[in-house]
Formats: structure tokens, C-alpha cells, sequence
């Protein structure tokens, strides 16, 4: 393949190639606008301002990316229960799954847009995100709460663990099962009521399908001890390479290889005692 | 020397052509010692599909985009080298080259030719027989009955890629497409895959279909159809680089990869091989209500092939299709908003979505347009715009090997029958009727009819997830 046609491959697959519409093209935008602000940490950073019982001293790198962060820093977090801190974690939560996972969605969504009426672009878009996001949101809580239960000073014994969680669903069949349907569409009807819950059941259903394909990723990053924003652009570029892949299955094995020297990595350094 | 590809029913059953033909996959079926063998006959039946396991370069035929032509041109190229040096090595004809099987002309010619009909040849078993065909195949009591409308439309294309194209969408490599299928992958290639094979048959099924010898002859066909095309002044093949220069492997005479692209396979003189010269292309009349417009035409000479343009949606169905072998009519509201005035430019196209199935039921839709019932002047079903037929539907959302899964889709134009309405006032802000009439093998005499009754009735389903309208500027 010449040089001119391999430079289109992954902008074509993105779905921003042959007809990149305005509704996708505000999705990257909002993906752009997520990175900045994870990469900057003007958020926790805001946030810290506006917490006088945090020391402003502590606010650098470590907050970016940074669940536990996140949950800590929201004024008042301390004082709840699990359920508190779990969801003072949700912005934080939110902002990620917008920077990490709504990449991958950019196909079925410039799907959605394509195959709407014009008038309803931005609308069938609007309904497919928040179907879409709603099973990310959905899958947040239920990790934050763990993590809140969880004890915080075995940070890399719930690495380890996490990556060889991960490893074995990337070798499994399941995920496989999962990644296909990652490629399927289910079908969208032009007007009215039916248009509305038509581009909303295929937002579950792709994140549906997201979620049970990558779940064990967002797991590491959200036990990742430190260097997360590192984690979190490493985990997201991974995912979207899965997504995106024409070998899905290779593609999974070599991800599996490479979280599981990350296991093996993670368990010497636990046995080490480091 | 250039080997001369000869249409079979030219031939004496006793022709070299055919005698060798049969030895040779006797040969090639008795290869099963090695199962790493790519000169055996399941292993080159395995690079086009194979259900369970995996080799070097199995389950890699090309399928709905626009390398279907190419890569099965490879595929038979390499497969026809490997016969004949079996052929060559027994003291066969040097010259042996491939027969085509032209169903076209209807009638006798488009039953199943003789020397694969019977299980039993001079007394010992006929390698070319298969039992799973369809039912009135291997007794010579149906045939095909492609439809010269369809096929006009087909040869008729005025470029090789895009939507309802000759040769099918610019979509990357993958087994099993999920991209646009080429008029001429459609008709006549799919739907005489579904109506040899018939319900649960070999060639209705991918995975299946190259173990069936006559596979070859019809690919054969489908080849020659794509040279027909490009005798028309004007047609001619993908002039981008992402088309010309895709390599495919496929396994050589030797049993060693070897790659080849599109654009060293152009043309057949130089791969050293004819199709018989005293028999010429068929012609085929442009199908005149469906003619697009000739700016649109003249635009697409223009782009040499590859259009990129900004498809909109105009009006679609509202709910699912389910099919089990009865005819079904469906309404299609036109948006007025989105429709608009309807400029001579404009092409517009009828897109079947999501076809989703667990099996090819064999059959084969043919898809007609109306306008209201009450404005439409001829009869019901005058407009025919083009068929579905599901060969592949078992692996698009399922797929064997390592690749994704899609739904199945086809695109028919209906420019000509738009512009008609809209000439009416009958377009924007009213609907258009497609109706979906199930078509398969035609008996020869009235009385073999009942024997060309498929086991299974009504059919396996098939679900159509939407059929929409869209705009296209060409």
C-alpha cells in the first residue's frame, strides 16, 4: 500500500475520513478538551483552590489522571462513608472516561451521524453519547466504590492483581466475544420517538460492548500507583488500537503479552516487598 | 502461449479440458496426507473460507469492497497454475487453462453442466459431483434464471468503485467485507452462489463454497464478466493507489507464498491467459428509466473512479424486515425537508441495512420500487432495481478467522425513478413502495416444479434492520 493510503487508514477508521461530520468532529474536540485538562490538572488544581483544608502543597503531577486523587480532594470527602468518597471520585471518573474511552467511539458515532436525517445530527449523536456514557458512568461508580472499600497502602499488590486480571480476560474468548460486538450496529430509525430511542439503545449497546471489552484496562488504571497520566494515555491509545485493529485477535494477544510481563513485573516487585 | 479459458458447454464431454479437469482434483483431493499441503484441494478451498482451524493464508477471500474482483482473479490464477501442473506432471495438455461456466443465456445452458451431475463416471467416483446443491441442480431440472435487467444494470455501471458500482466500495482488505458490494459481486455472482448451493449447500456458503469444483468455473465467469466490462469505452479500473497497489499472498504452483496487487493482474494478456475470442461479450442495453443522469456520469469519468461526496439521508423505514421466502412490501416516507428539490446532479440510492441471519436461506430477493399507488401509472413492480441475496451471512456477524463482524449491506440506484416522481410532484413529502419478491432455480419443464421445492419452507429468517433512502452528489 503506498504511503498516501496508509496515511488515511486510521483517520478513515475513526470515521473523520470520507465524511467527517460536525457533530464528530465537536466529539474530538470535547476528547482534546478532556486530555488538556487531565494533562494540566486544572481541575484538581481548581478544586485544591477552592478546598481551604487541603494543603496547596501537594497539588502537582500526582493529581492528574488520578482517581484517588479525585476522591480526596472534593471538599467534605473525608467526613462521608464508602458511598461519599465513591462518588466525590465521580468528576474526576467522568472527565477520564470522556479523554479515554469516547475516542473509541468516534466510528459509531459518525455511524449515527451519517445514517440520521441532517436535521437530527447533533440530537441522535446527543442521544447515542449519553447511552454511551451512561454505561461508563455506570461501570465508574462500581470501581470507585471498591476503591473505596479497598485498602489504599497495598497499592501494588492491586496492580499486580489488576494486570493479571487483565491478562487473562485479553487471552480469553469473552473478550473476544465482547470486541465483535464492539463491531456491530443495531439499527436507527429516521424520525420521531422511535429515531430517539433507536440512537440511545445503540449507545448501550455499544458501550455495553465497550465496557465488557476493555473493563479490566480502566481496572489497572484505576489502581495505577504512580505516573498515571502516563497510565491513562498508554491504557486509552491501547483500547483504541484494539477498536480499531482489522486483526482483533491478534491484536488482543500481543496487549495480553504485554499486560502480563506487567503482571510479572508487579508480583516481583510485591514478593520483593518494594 | 496464452491459455484460452473455454466456455464448458462449448465442449464434448470427453474434451481434455474436462477429462483433465476431473483427474486433477481427483489428485488434489487425494492430497490429504499433509494438511500443511496448499497445493492439496481442501487447503485451497480453506484460503477462501474454512469454519473451524487455521493454516497459513485460510479464510482470506475478499468479499463486499472493491479488491473482490482482484483478489479472486489471483485466487483462480494461482489455483488454475496449480491443476495444471498435476495436468502437466500426468502428461496432460500443456495448454490446459480453466473452463467457464456461462449461465447467462438462460435455458439449458443455465442448468448445471453435465460432467458434475453425476456421483459415478466410468464406473468409479466423479470428483466433480457434490451432493450439497441445490435441489433440481445435479439433475438438470433447474436452472438459473439471472435476470438480464440486473445484469444489464451491472455491466452497464459507469465506474468501478462507489456505491452500487461495478466493482464495489474503497473500503480496506478484510475477509468479509463490511464494506459496499460491486453490482457485479451481486449479480450475477452472489445470487448464483445462493441458487447452486440452496438451502445448507456448498457454494451458498463461503466457509464451503471452493470445496464444490464448479465454484471455479462460475468465478471463472464472474472474470470474464469484469474483462466485458472494461471493452465499454469509458469503464476502466481504480486508478488510486490504495487499490493498485494492495498486495494479497496466495500459494504459488510450488506451494510457496507469493504476493501479487491489483494492478499486475489488470490485464489477462499479460498474466498469459484469454477467454476464448470466438466468443464474444454478450452486449447489454442500458436499462433506460434507471439511467443516471449524465452529469453525474460525466462527473464520475472525471474523479477517475473514486468519488468522495457527502451522502445524506433523505427517508428510511421505521422498523425491522423480517424475510422468510414471501413477498414483502414496505412504505418508505420521503422527508420533504431533506429532500428538497431533487437537482439533476443528485444521484440517489436505496440502501439495505443490516442484514443480519443464521443461515443463507438460498433464496435470492429481487427489489422493486413504486411510487404511491394511486399516481403510478404502470403496474406494480415496473421499476426493478436490484436483488438480495445473502451469500456470507453466516460469518458477517460471526466471522471465522481473525477479523470483525458487520452486518450485511447492498445499494441499489434509483436516480431515474426519483427524478420521475419528482417530475410529478410525487417525491418530497410523499412515499415510495419497495417490495421484496423471493426468486430461486427455475424448472426446466412445469412437472419438475415440486422437485425444486427446498426442504425447509417458509425459510430460515433473515432480519433487514432498515431500508433508507440517501443522497449522493456524484
Amino acid at each position: 500500500m503506498s504511503w498516501r493510503a496508509r496515511l488515511r487508514v486510521v483517520p478513515r477508521r475513526l470515521g473523520l475520513w470520507d465524511q467527517p461530520t460536525a457533530p464528530v468532529l465537536a466529539i474530538v474536540g470535547l476528547v482534546l478538551a478532556a486530555w488538556v485538562v487531565l494533562g494540566t490538572g486544572s481541575v484538581p488544581m481548581a478544586m485544591a483552590m477552592a478546598s481551604a483544608a487541603s494543603p496547596t502543597a501537594s497539588v502537582g503531577p500526582l493529581w492528574l489522571c488520578d482517581l484517588s486523587s479525585g476522591m480526596a480532594m472534593t471538599p467534605g470527602a473525608g467526613t462521608g462513608g464508602p458511598v461519599a468518597v465513591a462518588l466525590a471520585g465521580m468528576p474526576m471518573w467522568s472527565l477520564m472516561a470522556l479523554a479515554m474511552m469516547l475516542p473509541a467511539a468516534l466510528p459509531a458515532a459518525s455511524h449515527v451521524a451519517v445514517n440520521s436525517l441532517r436535521r437530527r445530527r447533533w440530537r441522535a449523536v446527543s442521544e447515542f453519547l449519553a447511552g454511551y456514557l451512561a454505561l461508563w458512568l455506570g461501570f465508574g461508580a462500581v470501581v470507585l466504590l471498591g476503591l473505596a472499600a479497598l485498602p489504599t497502602d497495598r497499592a501494588v499488590i492491586l496492580l499486580a492483581a489488576a494486570l493479571g486480571v487483565a491478562t487473562a480476560w485479553e487471552i480469553s474468548p469473552a473478550k473476544q466475544w465482547a470486541l465483535r460486538r464492539c463491531h456491530r450496529a443495531t439499527p436507527l430509525p429516521p424520525s420521531g420517538w422511535r429515531a430517539s430511542v433507536g440512537a440511545t439503545r445503540f449507545g448501550v449497546f455499544h458501550g455495553g460492548a465497550c465496557v465488557a471489552s476493555c473493563w479490566p484496562l480502566m481496572l489497572v488504571m484505576a489502581v495505577a500507583p504512580s505516573a498515571r497520566l502516563a497510565w491513562c494515555a498508554g491504557l486509552a491509545g491501547l483500547g483504541l488500537a484494539e477498536k480499531l485493529t482489522l486483526k482483533p485477535r491478534r491484536r488482543a494477544r500481543r496487549l495480553g503479552a504485554l499486560l502480563g510481563v506487567g503482571f510479572v513485573l508487579a508480583a516481583v516487585a510485591v514478593a520483593l516487598g518494594i | 502461449m496464452a491459455f484460452v479459458r473455454k466456455d464448458i458447454w462449448t465442449l464434448e464431454p470427453d474434451d481434455p479440458t474436462i477429462t483433465w479437469y476431473r483427474h486433477a482434483v481427483r489428485v488434489m483431493k487425494k492430497r490429504t496426507k499433509d494438511p500443511s499441503d496448499a497445493t492439496s484441494w481442501a487447503y485451497q478451498a480453506a484460503i477462501h473460507g474454512i469454519p473451524r482451524g487455521s493454516e497459513p493464508l485460510w479464510n482470506e477471500c475478499q468479499h463486499e469492497q472493491w479488491y473482490f474482483l482482484p483478489w479472486h482473479r489471483m485466487y483462480l490464477l494461482r489455483f488454475e497454475e496449480i491443476v495444471r501442473t498435476v495436468i502437466v506432471a500426468d502428461d496432460g495438455p500443456e495448454d490446459w487453462a480453466l473452463p467457464y461456466w456461462n449461465y447467462i443465456p438462460g435455458g439449458k445452458e443455465a442448468t448445471l453442466p453435465l460432467p458434475f451431475r453425476d456421483a459415478e463416471v466410468d464406473g468409479s467416483e466423479n470428483p466433480l459431483y457434490v451432493k450439497e446443491r441445490a435441489p433440481g441442480m445435479n439433475s438438470g431440472h433447474g436452472f438459473i434464471d439471472v435476470d438480464s435487467e440486473l445484469l444489464s444494470i451491472a455491466m452497464n455501471a459507469p465506474a468501478f468503485v462507489g456505491r452500487s458500482r461495478f466493482g464495489g466500495g474503497d473500503h480496506e482488505p478484510s475477509h468479509h467485507g463490511g464494506g459496499r458490494t460491486g453490482l457485479v459481486e451481486q449479480t450475477p455472482h452472489n445470487e448464483v452462489h445462493g441458487e447452486i448451493g440452496g438451502p445448507g449447500g456448498w457454494m451458498n456458503d463461503p466457509d464451503k463454497a471452493a470445496k464444490d469444483p464448479i465454484f471455479w468455473l462460475h468465478h471463472a465467469n464472474i472474470d470474464r464478466l469484469w474483462e466485458c466490462w472494461k471493452e465499454t469505452r469509458g469503464h476502466h479500473d481504480p486508478d488510486d493507489s490504495g487499490w493498485t497497489g494492495q498486495s494479497f499472498e496466495l500459494f504459488d504452483a510450488k506451494g510457496d507464498p507469493s504476493s501479487l496487487v491489483p494492478e499486475a493482474i489488470e490485464d489477462t494478456r499479460v498474466l498469459g491467459y484469454e477467454y476464448d475470442p470466438t466468443m464474444p461479450c454478450e452486449t447489454f442495453e442500458p436499462p433506460a428509466p434507471l439511467r443516471p443522469s449524465r452529469l453525474g456520469v460525466a462527473a464520475e469519468a472525471r474523479g477517475g473512479g473514486v468519488l468522495h461526496t457527502k451522502p445524506h439521508l433523505v427517508g428510511a423505514t421505521s422498523k425491522p424486515i423480517e424475510l422468510v421466502g414471501e413477498s414483502v412490501t414496505v412504505e418508505i416516507p420521503i422527508e420533504a425537508r431533506e429532500a428538497g428539490e431533487l437537482s439533476p446532479e443528485q444521484h440517489v440510492y436505496l440502501n439495505t441495512e443490516n442484514i443480519e441471519g443464521e443461515q443463507n436461506p438460498g433464496t435470492v430477493y429481487y427489489v422493486y420500487v413504486d411510487g404511491p399507488p394511486d399516481v403510478v401509472s404502470e403496474k406494480p413492480g415496473a421499476h426493478l432495481v436490484g436483488s438480495l441475496s445473502f451469500f456470507g451471512i453466516e460469518r458477517s456477524v460471526d466471522p471465522h478467522g481473525d477479523t470483525n463482524p458487520h452486518g450485511l449491506r447492498f445499494a441499489a440506484e434509483i436516480t431515474g425513478i426519483a427524478q420521475e416522481l419528482a417530475a410529478r410532484g410525487e417525491w418530497g413529502g410523499h412515499s415510495i413502495y419497495v417490495s421484496l419478491k423471493p426468486q430461486t432455480l427455475k424448472p426446466t419443464r412445469p412437472e419438475h416444479a415440486d422437485e425444486l421445492e427446498g426442504p425447509e419452507h417458509p425459510d430460515r429468517p433473515i432480519t433487514i434492520g432498515r431500508i433508507s433512502v440517501f443522497y449522493d452528489a456524484a
